[in-house]
């Protein structure tokens, strides 16, 4: 690890909250999210006409974000043939503002120290069953090496809350990050990251605008829960016991500049209606205050973390058919919104939840710390690369790339390694306004065929080759009858840009 | 070379009257439209992010994207035009917007 003089935790810890930045947000002297408001909503709209819920349906598929009556209403359907028809809307919806595509990233641990103590996660500070390391930059060059000879384009870089990791480490690693090129499978070419996101602590304006300046994609931190008791009873201490600090994390980030910011919540904490009317609540807020609501939205549920009693017994814990439930929910209450299912769910359950209008997932995933790197060497020795005193949780999809790319192709649906928008400028309110017109998509679509096309040439094995050749040729064909795509030159100019990677260019983007 | 020798002057003239960035880059975008019928936005390049600026707001189908210096990128519509007529502009901004 390169030198570097960290700070004392202990004192570092005391600096981090900044009261102002917290005040400047809140209305009247409350934060957003109104605990009895939420069980009004939910009670409120028990038992809902079959009528009510389809006209919330075609809202919805009118791209125009929900309230809280009506989210509260999806939530209280029981009815199973309804479902069915929230399901279908759900993923008709994502086609309409996404297009058919769904995008795919990996998930770089940077460091596992930290100084919070949140009950349910393995990283917390007192455990002292986690094997503690942080990477160096040569370490994360090395892990991104490992990510990019997978055929990855896009990465979230993950860090825990810690002087070691500051916004100084966090803007060097994004530096490492987008340093490596990688040759690839086949062929002459290179890989390399083109969009670096991050996940991390709430952090100041100033460090915020580093982070800007660094390159950031998107800036994703979760609430956890939105459930106040919940939240001081799971954070016990260290800054994350700050609900409100936290809260605000994105507003900053948007004060900041950094106009792609992503919210989520961990169910299994508490109630899961009631964390998904605190995820619209969020994006409300967000639309309140910025005129923009979140690039995305995630929904981990809580998986066994070594030496954590709660993420293995709380009595919130929800079963597969409550997540698809939950997912769909918030597929519709924030139409324009991306919605990212990951690798901490199994295989089954994931392919069922990318059904109701997931947009992102990511996978051959490692979540531990130098995973990537170690688990090449494993390989080598057949040993199995899940160790759980080096990892945050388990993951439930251990799946490679090339595997799950092959099982989207199979569901009819086309892999995106896509980041045109952020080197377009299309971002921010741009990018929240061509989603709502439902134009975003048809770039999406363009973006998706050049970037899965550079995917089947440089590392897709034969048979995910196979099957993605009849995606690409169902896709081309769509393009080529579509009214939208001849106009202009749109049209002539992606099949130039087609052509020349097909010939071996790369990085062509629309 | 006449042309271009006007181009510069044309914007060198926008440039000059106003001081600040962004009003600058906007009036630079609304010449180029009234000029080419081309419209662009001006973007702040960090890193591999290139984050709208200054400009056209609108959306247009097809672009061509320069980089104007490090910290400034133009997105520029592709409409067939001249390939003369963006070297003329991009050559111009990159020796004005240094």
């Amino acid at each position: 690890m390169e030198s570097k003089k960290i700070k004392n935790p202990e004192e570092w810890v005391k600096q981090v909250v900044k009261q102002e930045e917290i005040d400047k947000y809140l209305v009247n002297g409350k934060d957003f999210i109104d605990e009895e408001l939420i069980y009004k909503n939910l009670s409120d709209t028990k038992n809902p006409e079959k009528q009510k819920v389809r006209d919330i349906l075609q809202k919805s598929y009118n791209i125009e974000r929900l309230d809280p009556e009506e989210t509260a209403t999806l939530l209280n359907v029981n009815d199973p043939e309804m479902w069915k028809e929230i399901y279908e809307m759900g993923l008709k919806v994502k086609r309409k503002v996404y297009d058919n595509r769904i995008v795919f990233f990996a998930p770089l641990y940077c460091a596992n120290v930290c100084v919070n103590s949140c009950k349910y996660c393995g990283f917390r500070k007192e455990n002292k069953e986690e094997k503690r390391r942080i990477l160096s930059m040569d370490e994360i060059r090395e892990e991104t090496r490992a990510v990019v000879s997978n055929g990855h384009k896009r990465m979230i870089a993950v860090y825990g809350e810690h002087p070691a990791t500051d916004i100084d480490y966090m803007c060097d690693s994004i530096k490492a990050i987008y340093s490596v090129t990688e040759k690839v499978k086949r062929g002459p070419g290179y890989g390399q990251i083109r969009r670096v996101n991050i996940n991390a602590a709430p952090m100041s304006i100033a460090d915020l605008k580093k982070l800007w300046e660094a390159g950031i994609g998107t800036y994703q931190v979760f609430q956890e829960t939105y459930h106040k008791p919940t939240y001081k009873e799971v954070h016990p201490a260290g800054p994350k016991a700050n609900y409100r600090w936290r809260l605000y994390a994105l507003h900053r980030a948007m004060d900041a500049g950094i106009d792609d910011v992503a919210t989520g919540a961990l169910f299994g904490l508490y109630d899961w209606r009631f964390e998904v009317m605190g995820l619209l609540y969020h994006a409300m807020d967000l639309e309140r205050q910025f005129g923009i609501g979140p690039h995305t939205i995630s929904f981990p549920r809580m998986t066994p973390a070594i030496g954590s009693d709660l993420s293995k017994n709380s009595k919130y814990l929800i079963n597969n058919d409550r997540f698809k439930k939950l997912v769909t929910v918030l597929r519709l209450s924030v139409p324009y919104t991306g919605i990212i299912i990951t690798a901490r769910e199994e295989a089954g359950i994931k392919k069922e939840v990318i059904k109701v209008g997931c947009t992102q997932t990511d996978a051959s995933s490692k979540i531990g710390i130098g995973a990537y790197t170690d688990a090449l060497k494993k390989l080598a020795e057949h040993q199995d690369d899940q160790i759980d005193n080096e990892q945050q949780f388990m993951l439930g999809d251990t799946r490679s790339l090339d595997a799950v790319i092959k099982e989207m192709a199979e569901m009819g649906m086309i892999t995106s390694f896509c980041t045109a928008g952020y080197r377009c400028g299309r971002t921010g309110d741009k990018i929240m306004g061509l989603l709502k017109s439902c134009t975003e998509g048809k770039f999406c679509k363009l973006n998706a065929v050049l970037t899965f096309r550079e995917y089947l040439e440089d590392y897709a094995s034969a048979e995910t080759k196979a099957v993605g050749e009849k995606v690409l040729a169902k896709e081309l064909k769509e393009i080529e009858a579509m009214e939208f795509y001849k106009k202009g030159n749109l049209l002539e100019k992606f099949k130039e840009k087609y052509n020349k990677i097909c010939n071996g260019e790369r990085d062509m983007y629309i | 070379m006449v042309k271009e020798i006007c181009i510069y002057n044309d914007l060198k003239e926008i440039i000059d009257s106003s001081t600040d960035l962004k009003d600058k880059l906007n009036a630079i975008t609304q010449y180029i439209y009234k000029e080419y019928n081309l419209s662009s936005y001006f973007c702040k390049i960090f890193v591999s992010r290139w984050s709208f600026f200054a400009g056209d707001n609108d959306i247009f189908l097809s672009v061509k994207r320069f980089k104007i210096s490090n910290d400034f990128g133009l997105i520029i519509e592709d409409n067939n035009t001249d390939d003369e007529v963006y070297n003329n502009i991009i050559e111009s901004l990159k020796t004005l917007l240094k």
